[in-house]
C-alpha cells in the first residue's frame, strides 16, 4: 500500500496503517531526537509522545501531502517537553561551557548539534538533515523567514566554534 | 558543511529498532485507549454527584474564601493517568494507590484544583486542572511551578510542565523527585504555581501525601575504587515502593577533586528496565577533614524484584573509571 493510502486510512483511525506510516520514518524520527535530547531513552520517550499525540490528533491533519511535516512539528514539541521535564535540567549557560577536561576532546556532529540552543538546533537540522528550503522550515516551525534565516546563520557560527579544531571523518570541516 | 555530510555523520546513529517500534505500539496503544468511549452513566447518578461536588465545594469555601481544601481517602478509580507519560502513576492507579485531592486556589482569574497525588518511594505525583483563559506559547499551555518554597538543598525546585486541553478546560500533571535523604511516612510538599498559561500569579497548595509502604535493603562492603584508590564508591542501599526503585550511592573523593560530580550512575541489569524516565539527583555533601562525599539517589520508574543490577559512577565524572558493583534485590 503507498503512502498516501495508509496517510488516508490513518486520518480515518486505522492504527494499524498509522504504525504502518511511522515505521517507515522511524528511522528519521529517532535520529531526529536524538539529535535533539542527546541520549536513547529520552529519544525513545520522544517517539512514544509522538506516537500518542500524533494519533489523538491524526483527524487534525488536512493536507496529506505535509504528512511527514505534521509530525516533525509534533515531535519537535514533544523533544521540547522530553528536555524541560528532565529533572537534571542543564542551562543553556551550563550546556555552552564545558569543562576544562573537555575541551581538548573530539567533540563529534551530533554532540556539538546537541548543544545549540533549541531554535537554532531545529532550523539546522530541518535545514541540513531533512534538507527543507527556508520556507519550508518556517512552515513547519510556523516562524518567519527571516527568524529561521538568522536561526540558521547563529547556529552555524556557533557549530563552528563547537566543532572548531576538531575533527570527524579525519579532515577539518567548515560550515 | 553540505547537506550530505550532515546526513551522513547523522546517519550514523544507531537505531534501537526492536525499541523504536515497541515505543510507537505504546504511543498508538495509549491513544486509541482513551480514544475508546466509555460507558454512560445514568444522568441521576451524575446530577447527584454534581450536586454534592458542589455543596462540598461551597462548605469549604465558606470556610476559607481563598483556599478549599478536602482530602479524600478514597482512592481514584479510572484512567486518569493514562493523559500523562507517567508509567509510576499508571501502575499506581491499577493498584488503587491514588489519593484523590481536592484543592483549589484562584488567583488573576484563573483556577487551580489539585486532582491527585501519590506518594511511592522517592516520587511524588500531582495532577491539577486549570480553568480560566490561558495563551499558548510555542503551540503549548505552559505552567511554570516551585517546589518546596525554592529551597537551595533540593535539587531542583523549579519545572515547567505542559497543560492539555480537555472539555471544559486544562488538565496538568507535576512528577517530584524527593530531595532529601530521609522519607517521611506523610508529608506536605509546599507546590506555588507562578505561571500558567502567559497569566502571572500566585497559586499555593501544601500538597498532603502518604507514603506506599516501603522495603529498604541496606548493603555492607558494596564499595569499589577507581585504580589510584583516591574515589571510592559505594552503594548504600536500595528502596523499593510500589512501582519504583530507588539505588542510593555516595562517591568520597579528597576535596576538590570531583566538587563538580554530578551523576549520573551507569545500570545494566539481568532483566530488562524501563526506557527512559530515570531521574539521579543529591540528597546529601559530607565533608570530613580533606574527604568530601556525595549521596545521590538513583530512581528507576518501576518496582524492581528478583533482579541483579551492576551500577557504577560515570568516567566522566569520576576521571578515572572505579570498578563496578553487583547488587540484588530480592
Amino acid at each position: 500500500m503507498d503512502e498516501l493510502s495508509l496517510i488516508r486510512k490513518a486520518i480515518q483511525g486505522d492504527s494499524e496503517a498509522f504504525e504502518q506510516l511511522l515505521i517507515v520514518h522511524s528511522d528519521r524520527l529517532y535520529r531526529t531526537a536524538y539529535l535533539y535530547v542527546g541520549n536513547r531513552d529520552d529519544a525513545l520517550d520522544v517517539i512514544q509522545e509522538t506516537a500518542y499525540k500524533a494519533f489523538s490528533s491524526i483527524k487534525q491533519l488536512r493536507n496529506e501531502e505535509f504528512f511527514l511535516t505534521w509530525i516533525t512539528r509534533i515531535l519537535i514539541h514533544c523533544a521540547y517537553d522530553v528536555q524541560r521535564k528532565r529533572n537534571n535540567v542543564v542551562t543553556l549557560s551550563e550546556q555552552l561551557t564545558f569543562p576544562r577536561e573537555r575541551m581538548d576532546e573530539k567533540m563529534d556532529l551530533t554532540e556539538a548539534v546537541g548543544k545549540l540552543p533549541e531554535k537554532q538546533r531545529m532550523s539546522i537540522i530541518l535545514f541540513y538533515y531533512y534538507d527543507m528550503s527556508l520556507k519550508e522550515i518556517a512552515q513547519t516551525l510556523k516562524t518567519p523567514e527571516n527568524t529561521i534565516k538568522t536561526h540558521l546563520s547563529r547556529g552555524k557560527k556557533l557549530l563552528r566554534k563547537l566543532l572548531g579544531g576538531s575533527y570527524f571523518d579525519g579532515q577539518k570541516h567548515i560550515l | 558543511m553540505d547537506k550530505n555530510t550532515f546526513s551522513n555523520k547523522v546517519n550514523e546513529v544507531d537505531v534501537p529498532k526492536e525499541e523504536v517500534l515497541r515505543s510507537i505500539k505504546i504511543g498508538i496503544n495509549r491513544a486509541t485507549e482513551e480514544k475508546r468511549p466509555k460507558k454512560k452513566k445514568p444522568i441521576l447518578k451524575t446530577w447527584i454527584m454534581t450536586a454534592a461536588a458542589a455543596g462540598i465545594l461551597m462548605c469549604s469555601s465558606f470556610i476559607d474564601p481563598t483556599i478549599s481544601r478536602v482530602l479524600a481517602d478514597a482512592p481514584i478509580i479510572g484512567g486518569l493517568y493514562v493523559n500523562f507519560n507517567d508509567m509510576v502513576g499508571r501502575s499506581l492507579e491499577k493498584q488503587n494507590l491514588v489519593k484523590e485531592l481536592n484543592q483549589t486556589y484562584t488567583s488573576n482569574g484563573v483556577d487551580v484544583a489539585l486532582t491527585s497525588a501519590y506518594y511511592d518511594g522517592y516520587l511524588i505525583g500531582i495532577t491539577f486542572d486549570v480553568k480560566g483563559i490561558l495563551q499558548e506559547e510555542d503551540g503549548y499551555y505552559y505552567a511554570l511551578y516551585e517546589l518546596f518554597n525554592g529551597d537551595p538543598l533540593a535539587d531542583e525546585t523549579k519545572e515547567l510542565t505542559t497543560l492539555t486541553k480537555t472539555k471544559d478546560g486544562y488538565t496538568g500533571h507535576i512528577r517530584i523527585v524527593y530531595p532529601y535523604k530521609d522519607l517521611p511516612k506523610n508529608d506536605t510538599i509546599p507546590v506555588s504555581f507562578e505561571e500558567i498559561g502567559m497569566n502571572k500569579g500566585n497559586w499555593q497548595f501544601d500538597v498532603p501525601v502518604q507514603q506506599n509502604p516501603i522495603e529498604e535493603y541496606l548493603f555492607e562492603n558494596k564499595e569499589s575504587t577507581n585504580p589510584e584508590g583516591d574515589v571510592v564508591f559505594k552503594v548504600e542501599s536500595v528502596i523499593t515502593g510500589k512501582a519504583s526503585t530507588a539505588i542510593i550511592y555516595s562517591v568520597t573523593y579528597p576535596k576538590g577533586k570531583l566538587d563538580s560530580f554530578n551523576g549520573m550512575l551507569n545500570v545494566d541489569s539481568n532483566t530488562k528496565l524501563p526506557m527512559g524516565g530515570r531521574s539521579d539527583g543529591k540528597i546529601d555533601q559530607i565533608t570530613n577533614g580533606d574527604k568530601t562525599t556525595i549521596v545521590r539517589k538513583l530512581v528507576i520508574p518501576d518496582l524492581l524484584k528478583n533482579t541483579t543490577l551492576t551500577v557504577w559512577p560515570s568516567d566522566v565524572e569520576t576521571h578515572s573509571p572505579v570498578e563496578p558493583i553487583k547488587i540484588d534485590i530480592p
